[in-house]
């Protein structure tokens, strides 16, 4: 069985030099001499430096553009958001962590924290109403129970009795107790005895309830746990034989209830307390549903303490995350999506955004960007206006008048500022004025007034008086003195704060100078529109005289008409057929005669008609020399709208808005879709899809080619036979017919399907390449010297001949992740390809292609992409080519 | 030869078992519901009409055959394949042999007036990029092919329309070039002249953009191949006895390049009818690459298997007349 030789784009003459070129490349120098050869060609070089910026394009895409972050640290660890990069929704990438509450975070940082925060809002509430219930119940529970004072009452009597009973021991240890195990405890129960008679002191001593209620418990535990399970029945027993009958009573409830206590403390699932439940008579039931419910109530308490914490930890992580990363917002949503940025809005009112971060003021612009703008060079429109301006008005003003307001606005708030600043100043000056008082004064000159008597006096204790005085004097005049400097201060402060007023005066004057020749421009324009209105209402008005002319001689007109029609239909002259009748022939011959009549008696018909006709034609002069007038009357018109026109234009200008109004279209370099999204910034994203998709889907192609190849190659005969007709098989089925069945059987498919989808669908031509090399090398020495040496095939194969046989495989590699980025593209053109959200270059083109071509910024941009990214990888491609069959040149 | 070409056809028939079979799986795996569809689409379903469509959805499911698993519904179809009925479209009930004869035309239109064109126009191209090597004019042109080559016929196909038509031409020649469809809404009340001239004015555009990637590579095709030729020794033979260099190119040269380029027609046949799909959706041309997208969005199942079936044996054909153009071309390869 011999099928045609297989068609190989390589051409045969190949084959003869095969090993000799084997021989080369087996050194180890073949990669480096292709280097080298590829590095020779310019054309090639300028491909790979394109090709790296590509890279490094899609790499930074988040940094270039501005949606992502490509660092981000998020509760203490460092994250690389990129490497998320393909789940579905793209912009929120997804992460696996476990928290202090150890809740797993499954997803993006955009929701989570919020989520777990507002769930556990919802815990703590949930605590609460059951804490709520359970005091409730409780209340209720120990309204129906004895009241304290009457058990306090109850334990201090019982304490009293058992302390001065000295029959107690006899009555214990007599009656029952005869073993001398028992006896052996007897210390035990002396001990015991005695700290009873301690507490009662204390207890008279300091009449302290707390201590007489712990000290009967303690005692009643003691008795139970000391002296073990078995003697405890007859020990209580015992214990309440010493008790008068007049508490027996309620010692034994006591006791009762110590017992169910213990019991009810243990039992902790629902079903063994109902168990329980059911064995006991009401009265303890209530008791121990009262005890439970106390369980419960603290468990529960101390459960809201700790989701209390936990909603105080989230709400601080929340406020911190989006302090931290302003960013949140700003890189995670896209900036230029109009819904994001309405929910960041949102955010921002319910003040989980702090409203000073470097997004709050972001997106008041974006909101109301018109969607879809084409791009707008900003240099360019702001020379049109400048130049389409100035040349109408020589004078034209340098600011727009909204932009002089904010400037005047701003110096008198800085006037303002500085006379409070003045006035407060002034008012220390009077407090520090009021400070010296006269009687100081008055002190300072009696002083003064002594020293110089003292002066006279030449003695020496009264010298040294002298000095002393003379000290404190200094230091009075010291005192007085820090005020009027402090005095003198402000007063020269107030002094330059007063010139600064002035400067600022001038400025504001400067300012209303300025505004004036704006503002008089505006008043002349919108006197000339009042004038262009009450002149198009004119002309509207002396349009209306002719029109009701017309009309009037159009109405003239159809009477003439029908008086012509009526005078033509008139016979002039009777029939001259012969009629077949006489009657019919007297007929005629009666209306004859009336016309005959009627000529006799009027003027002649023809005279009639030509008046007619004089008449009609007139009216036809008249009718079109309205209609000029008409016409002349419209172009007036238009030309008064178009002047009107150009005055409200210029009116937008002068008053800033029409600026504002474009200022907004600059901002997008590519103009926007009609989402309102940033074309630049899709494109930029886009090359990180189509690169993925390109290499992704390029590696599933040749892991799959080089494998099948190889196999086919080196074993030959019925596998080689196997895998050809495989191979034509596939290349047989158009390669989009299948893409697309396959994309069509995944709703919503995801990117990576797409990948496999292309990566399964093109392998084949890699695998006939490696067959091919496969045939030819492996009957070369160095392999048949392998196989001699007895390597397993595996080893001859992937690590011997397919080295040697990679070599065009890679071209081909290169040139089919060109073909793929141009798959890919087109599947998303179609809307099969990658879903909405994440940005392709196809969906952009597609989006401009919906638009009734309308959209032309997004076709040229998005195809401008595309052709780049072919045309690197085909130059890549030709250049590899080149280098690594050197044969060609 | 004719057992080589036995043994061709038995092969073609199983391949074509095979890649019905695979897609036939595919589209019964796709979600949504043809039948569903098609009920709700002519009724709507109320309460009380509820067990009447019940009715319906199991008669009419019966009806195509989809009442049943994959397997048997494939051999169904096949069994009607082979009695010559690929069945009826969900979409409009008529004959899928009588769409696809409606279809058929407009693409090999496109097709074959592209191929046409591409082998009229590379081959003297590339003849002359051979003969002014490295002239200014051959860097030009072959520059300019490259950077064609490069642009996706789709994305061409919208930058024209976009760039230059919209802007440019319709404004002030009205209409000369229409964008889309095959023919005009009035194309039956013209004359026979008229009708000619207006499907010309429609295939211009998308033949030139089906037309141009193809020249592009078939051009460098050649010339790389001439080159390589070129340089042989019985060229300069050639030269030495002073023939001219046109017999030399054409007479001695492209004659041994031929095979090469038989066996890229081969190769380029599957992307020329498949390569369709993407452009006659820009151009809605209505072809059979539209009328796949079309009933791939409407899950048409026998539309689908049928226009399948069409493309496929397309291609095998094309591939056969490849083989034995190869043979006819080069005496050397024989077929046994």
């Amino acid at each position: 069985v011999s099928s045609p030789p297989s068609p190989s784009p390589s051409p045969s003459s190949k084959v003869e030099s095969a090993q000799e070129l084997s021989s080369s490349r087996s050194k180890q120098g073949f990669w480096q001499n292709a280097w080298r050869r590829y590095r020779k060609d310019r054309v090639s070089m300028i491909g790979l430096m394109i090709l790296i910026l590509m890279f490094v394009v899609a790499l930074f895409s988040p940094l270039i553009v501005g949606t992502k972050p490509i660092l981000c640290s998020y509760q203490g660890i460092w994250y690389f958001p990129f490497l998320g990069y393909y789940h579905r929704s793209w912009e929120n990438p997804i992460f696996l962590t476990r928290d202090k509450f150890g809740d797993l975070y499954p997803g993006n940082l955009q929701n989570q924290p919020r989520l777990l925060f507002e769930k556990a809002q919802k815990e703590q509430d949930r605590l609460f109403r059951n804490v709520e219930r359970l005091q409730k119940k409780i209340k209720q529970f120990e309204e129906k129970r004895p009241s304290e004072k009457s058990s306090s009452l109850f334990l201090e009597n019982l304490l009293l009795e058992s302390g001065s009973n000295s029959t107690y021991q006899k009555n214990v240890f007599g009656k029952t107790l005869k073993s001398n195990e028992i006896l052996q405890t007897l210390d035990e129960i002396e001990r015991l005895d005695k700290e009873l008679a301690l507490l009662l002191q204390e207890r008279k001593k300091k009449q302290n309830k707390k201590t007489s209620e712990e000290t009967l418990t303690l005692l009643l535990q003691r008795i139970h746990t000391d002296f073990g399970q078995r003697y405890r029945p007859l020990l209580s027993e015992a214990f309440l034989n010493t008790l008068s009958d007049k508490y027996k009573g309620e010692a034994l409830t006591l006791l009762k209830e110590k017992q169910l206590q213990e019991i009810a403390e243990r039992l902790e699932t629902p079903e063994d307390r109902k168990t329980f439940n059911y064995l006991l008579n009401p009265e303890s039931k209530e008791f121990v549903e009262y005890l439970w419910l106390k369980k419960d109530l603290e468990k529960q308490i101390q459960l809201l303490e700790d989701s209390k914490e936990e909603v105080q930890w989230r709400q601080r992580e929340l406020s911190e995350n989006y302090k931290n990363w302003a960013i949140y917002p700003l890189f995670f949503a896209d900036p230029y999506n109009k819904i994001e940025v309405e929910k960041i809005q949102k955010m921002v009112e319910q003040g989980i955004i702090p409203k000073n971060s470097r997004f709050a003021s972001l997106k008041e612009i974006q909101v109301n960007s018109p969607p879809p703008t084409p791009p707008l060079p900003l240099g360019l429109y702001q020379y049109w206006v400048k130049t389409r301006c100035a040349f109408r008005y020589p004078q034209w003003p340098t600011h727009t008048l909204p932009e002089l307001d904010l400037k005047l606005q701003k110096e008198q708030e800085q006037i303002e500022a500085l006379k409070k600043e003045i006035q407060s100043s002034q008012e220390k000056i009077q407090s520090l004025k009021n400070r010296i008082s006269p009687e100081e004064k008055a002190k300072i000159t009696q002083l003064e007034e002594t020293l110089k008597t003292l002066e006279a006096q030449k003695d020496s204790r009264i010298r040294r008086n002298f000095k002393a005085l003379q000290q404190h004097l200094k230091t009075l005049k010291q005192q007085q003195e820090l005020p009027t400097k402090e005095i003198l201060a402000l007063e020269n402060s107030i002094l330059k704060k007063q010139s600064q007023i002035e400067i600022h005066q001038k400025n504001l004057q400067e300012v209303l100078n300025a505004k004036k020749t704006p503002q008089s421009l505006l008043d002349t324009l919108e006197e000339r529109l009042r004038q262009k209105e009450e002149k198009r209402k004119a002309v509207q008005e002396q349009l209306l005289v002719p029109q009701e002319a017309l009309r009037s001689l159009s109405e003239k007109r159809a009477n003439l008409e029908e008086r012509f029609k009526h005078l033509k239909n008139l016979p002039l002259y009777s029939p001259s057929s012969s009629s077949s009748s006489v009657t019919e022939g007297l007929t005629q011959l009666e209306k004859e005669m009336q016309h005959l009549q009627k000529q006799v008696q009027g003027r002649s018909l023809k005279e009639e008609q030509d008046s007619l006709s004089q008449e009609w034609n007139t009216l036809k002069q008249q009718i079109k020399a309205l209609e000029n007038d008409k016409e002349a009357f419209q172009k007036q018109f238009a030309l008064v709208e178009k002047e009107k026109e150009d005055l409200l234009y210029q009116k937008e200008v002068l008053t800033g808005s029409l600026f504002l109004k474009h200022q907004q279209r600059l901002q997008h370099l590519f103009g926007t879709d009609k989402y309102g999204r940033d074309v630049f910034a899709r494109i930029v994203h886009g090359t990180r899809i189509a690169l993925l998709v390109g290499f992704v889907s390029m590696g599933i192609a040749s892991l799959i080619g080089l494998f099948f190849g190889s196999i086919a190659g080196f074993f030959g005969g019925k596998t080689d036979i196997f895998i050809s007709r495989l191979i034509d098989f596939v290349m047989a089925v158009p390669s989009l017919i299948l893409i697309l069945a396959l994309m069509a059987v995944v709703q919503n498919p995801p990117i990576w399907y797409l990948m496999v989808v292309i990566g399964i669908t093109s392998w084949p031509s890699i695998a006939r390449l490696t067959r091919g090399e496969f045939l030819k090398l492996r009957n070369l020495d160095y392999v048949m010297a392998g196989k001699a040496l007895g390597f397993s095939n595996s080893r001859l194969i992937f690590r011997h001949i397919l080295p040697n046989a990679l070599a065009p495989v890679i071209v081909n590699i290169t040139f089919g992740i060109a073909s793929a980025i141009l798959t890919e593209s087109g599947l998303s053109f179609l809307g099969f390809g990658v879903q909405e959200p994440v940005p392709s270059w196809g969906s952009i083109l597609s989006l401009g292609f919906q638009s009734g071509l309308n959209d032309y910024w997004l076709i040229g941009s998005a195809s401008f992409a595309i052709f780049t990214a072919i045309v690197t990888y085909n130059i890549v491609g030709d250049g590899l080519q080149e280098a690594l069959d050197p044969r060609l040149k | 030869v004719l057992a080589y070409l036995f043994r061709r056809f038995l092969w073609g028939i199983l391949t074509l078992f095979l890649i019905t079979f695979v897609v036939y799986s595919l589209i019964r795996k796709m979600p949504g519901d043809p039948v569903l569809m098609k009920i709700m689409g002519s009724t709507e379903s109320t309460p009380i009409q509820k067990d009447q469509t019940a009715r319906k959805y199991e008669t009419m499911s019966k009806k195509l055959g989809l009442d049943r698993n994959f397997v048997l519904g494939y051999t169904q179809w096949i069994s009607d394949v082979f009695s010559f009925d690929l069945g009826v479209s969900l979409v409009d009930g008529r004959r899928v042999t009588e769409r696809i004869k409606e279809r058929l035309f407009p693409t090999l239109w496109l097709s074959v007036t592209s191929l046409i064109l591409i082998y009229l126009l590379s081959i003297p191209m590339g003849l002359y990029a051979t003969a002014a090597n490295r002239k200014p004019s051959e860097r030009i042109l072959s520059t300019s092919l490259y950077i064609l080559y490069s642009i996706p016929s789709f994305v061409m196909a919208l930058l024209v329309m976009v760039y230059i038509i919209k802007p440019w031409i319709h404004p002030y020649f009205d209409e000369s070039f229409p964008i889309s469809g095959m023919i005009s809404d009035d194309y039956k009340k013209m004359t026979p002249w008229e009708q000619h001239w207006d499907f010309l004015k429609h295939l211009l555009l998308p033949v030139f953009c089906y037309t141009y990637g193809g020249l592009a590579y078939y051009t460098r095709f050649i010339r790389s191949n001439m080159m390589e030729v070129v340089r042989q020794d019985y060229i300069r033979t050639a030269r030495a006895k002073g023939l001219s260099e046109p017999v030399i190119l054409i007479r001695h040269g492209f004659r041994n390049t031929l095979i090469p380029l038989v066996t890229l027609l081969g190769l380029s046949l599957p992307s020329l009818v498949s390569g369709s799909i993407i452009l006659e959706n820009v151009f809605s041309w209505p072809g059979m690459g539209k009328e796949y997208f079309e009933s791939i969005n409407q899950r048409d199942y026998p539309m689908i298997m049928g226009i399948t079936l069409m493309f496929s044996v397309l291609i095998m054909v094309g591939n056969l007349l490849a083989d034995i153009l190869y043979a006819v071309v080069d005496p050397r390869v024989t077929y046994h």
